[in-house]
């Protein structure tokens, strides 16, 4: 088993006092260089869970951080541990370059130095983004928004990038694409967790499955905790698993076009 | 890589040329004028030294001073509709203007000439506009701090408390004499001719201040571009320092209109043009926003000066006049960084 990087205790979180809430006790645990995808239907409390952790909201409970309580540290600290891509990243006029740069924020003194330049650089050469460095952001697609979302969050250097539908509004061959770059961070110890709608996402991509219905864990565990009886259960829908090539899909069960 | 160095060239490139426009704009102001000078008589005359070059200065200083005001609120309010004018902070510095001519009788009018007002008790004025031009945003703010009202919310409060400054104006315009209602309308036109050479020496020091502190929170400023959340997620506190930059932001923009009046537009148009140059990056866009606010001012009062010369038409009404058709034209051509 790897190292425990991420621990989260019995955390609670609701927008106003008195309101019901919408994180109800999540005990969850992250390890090195894992890949976790939260799966749930909307209003499951995915986005959330995300913000908490990455402390841009302020939920009850403990996170520790290889084993360190986080509630002390700075939210400058906090953006040298986590890096968070938005579900939808407001557009900005920044060229690429500085928009990555801004990633090197909570580092940053007086101006970027020569290590700030070099860890961007180095970014977007690996997401394969050099060609656009002086491109505004109001003129990128889709796709290359939210590989310069996902550049911006490595650039922290974060031990653990906390990803919103990284694949949402993306055509399939930037699905991939990004999910690609994402597994290739397992390798540099680098730990995700990725909300998504797509069930199929997390039987190709995922190390480990958190399922959660109204707010709570409804299950966790590998691959195998997305099966009929869970889905049914947490998104109220019948669906049929089938196997192709030791590979699982999951369709809707006696879909109306077949 | 090539295409970043060379936009941070054209960047750089647009600097320089500000700056050489600026000073070429101040020699031609101080030559152009009702009394034409040599470059010989320039240095002896007393015209010159005691009205000129005050009031080329503080046109600078005022220019400056609200396009800086109106780059940084539009920033963090992520409104570009944002300056000291939409936010009511000119509104409320009338207010106070009116409120210290009526009814202290600081202010008389003098018929002799087309702006002829007489403050008799400048600090009095000025005092008054400054704290009626902070009351309105310290309502603003503690608004956004107690309700925490978004960004938008805050712009719709200061639409707001304009309205209410102006009928709060308006009412005491109403009751007041003819001759203090006169000295009430003239002082809101807007004028960088008021000023001495102390007044200049404040409003400098406060603008060195607020545009030192600016330039090194400048990676903030960019920051806060996308959004409170991505903000947060790159180590700031959103919350605090919106109320920072608006603190001092507001306080540029109350000590240039206590000390000049009401001259719109130039916050609002200052940044846009900048954007539409080089886009939105507040590494440029803090320096580059107060150079063209200082330029823009300084033609405009130079024509306002000269036009029709030798009365003189207020500097405020100028910037309209030339700013709207100006940034119309530039929004119409269709610059992709617009907005």
């Amino acid at each position: 088993m790897q190292r425990e990087i991420l621990r989260t205790e019995d955390l609670h979180f609701s927008y106003h006092k008195n309101k019901s809430h919408i994180l109800q006790g999540i005990d969850l645990a992250l390890h090195e260089g894992e890949l976790v995808f939260i799966m749930g239907p909307n209003g499951s409390g995915k986005t959330t869970l995300l913000k908490c952790l990455g402390r841009i909201l302020k939920p009850r409970g403990a996170v520790y951080l290889e084993g360190v309580e986080i509630q002390g540290l700075s939210q400058n600290d906090l953006a040298k541990i986590f890096g968070y891509v938005p579900q939808r990243s407001e557009l900005s006029p920044l060229s690429v370059f500085d928009a990555v740069m801004l990633g090197r924020k909570p580092y940053m003194g007086w101006r970027p130095n020569r290590r700030d330049v070099e860890v961007v650089k180095g970014v977007l050469f690996m997401l394969n983004l050099e060609s656009l460095s002086a491109k505004p952001l109001t003129e990128l697609s889709g796709g290359e928004l939210q590989k310069v979302a996902i550049a911006r969050a490595l650039a922290q250097e974060p031990k653990v990038l906390l990803l919103d539908e990284p694949t949402n509004n993306l055509d399939f061959a930037s699905q991939i694409e990004v999910m690609e770059i994402i597994t290739r961070l397992k390798a540099d110890g680098i730990s995700s967790l990725v909300t998504s709608h797509d069930l199929n996402l997390p039987l190709v991509y995922a190390d480990r499955v958190i399922l959660m219905k109204d707010g709570k864990v409804f299950a966790s565990g590998d691959k195998d905790v997305l099966n009929e009886e869970t889905i049914k259960e947490v998104y109220g829908v019948e669906v049929e698993i089938h196997r192709l090539n030791g590979k699982r899909i999951i369709l809707p069960k006696d879909h109306v076009s077949a | 890589m090539e295409h970043y160095q060379a936009l941070e060239k054209r960047r750089r490139l647009l600097g320089y040329t500000l700056g050489i426009l600026l000073i070429l704009a101040a020699l031609v102001a101080v030559q152009m004028g009702a009394y034409e000078v040599s470059l010989r008589e320039l240095l002896e005359s007393v015209v010159i030294w005691n009205i000129r070059i005050p009031r080329i200065t503080s046109a600078l200083l005022v220019g400056a001073m609200l396009g800086l005001c109106g780059g940084v609120m539009q920033c963090v309010l992520r409104n570009p509709l944002a300056s000291p004018f939409t936010l009511g902070v000119s509104s409320g510095a009338a207010f106070g203007a009116a409120v210290a001519i009526v009814f202290l009788g600081v202010g008389q009018l003098n018929r002799t000439g087309l702006t002829g007002v007489i403050i008799d008790n400048p600090y009095t004025l000025s005092a008054f506009a400054f704290f009626f031009s902070l009351v309105t945003v310290l309502v603003i703010l503690t608004l956004a701090r107690l309700k925490q009202i978004t960004p938008a919310a805050m712009i719709l409060a200061g639409v707001a408390m304009s309205s209410f400054f102006q009928a709060a104006t308006m009412l005491i315009q109403l009751f007041a004499e003819d001759v203090k209602v006169a000295a009430v309308v003239f002082w809101t036109f807007g004028d960088v001719g008021r000023s001495n050479w102390i007044e200049i020496g404040l409003m400098a020091v406060i603008f060195g201040l607020v545009f030192s502190y600016f330039v090194l929170r400048r990676w903030e400023l960019n920051a806060m571009l996308g959004g409170d959340e991505t903000a947060k997620s790159l180590g700031l506190e959103p919350e605090r320092f919106r109320v920072k930059v608006m603190v001092l932001a507001s306080l540029l923009a109350a000590v240039g209109v206590s000390f000049a009046g009401i001259i719109g537009f130039v916050g609002l148009i200052a940044p846009h043009l900048v954007r539409l140059l080089i886009g939105g990056d507040y590494r440029y866009l803090v320096p580059y926003s107060s150079l063209l606010g200082a330029l823009v001012l300084l033609l405009s009062d130079t024509v306002g000066r000269t036009i029709i010369s030798p009365a003189v038409i207020p500097v405020g009404i100028v910037t309209s006049f030339l700013g709207v058709p100006t940034f119309l034209y530039l929004l119409l051509r269709g610059e992709r960084y617009a907005a």
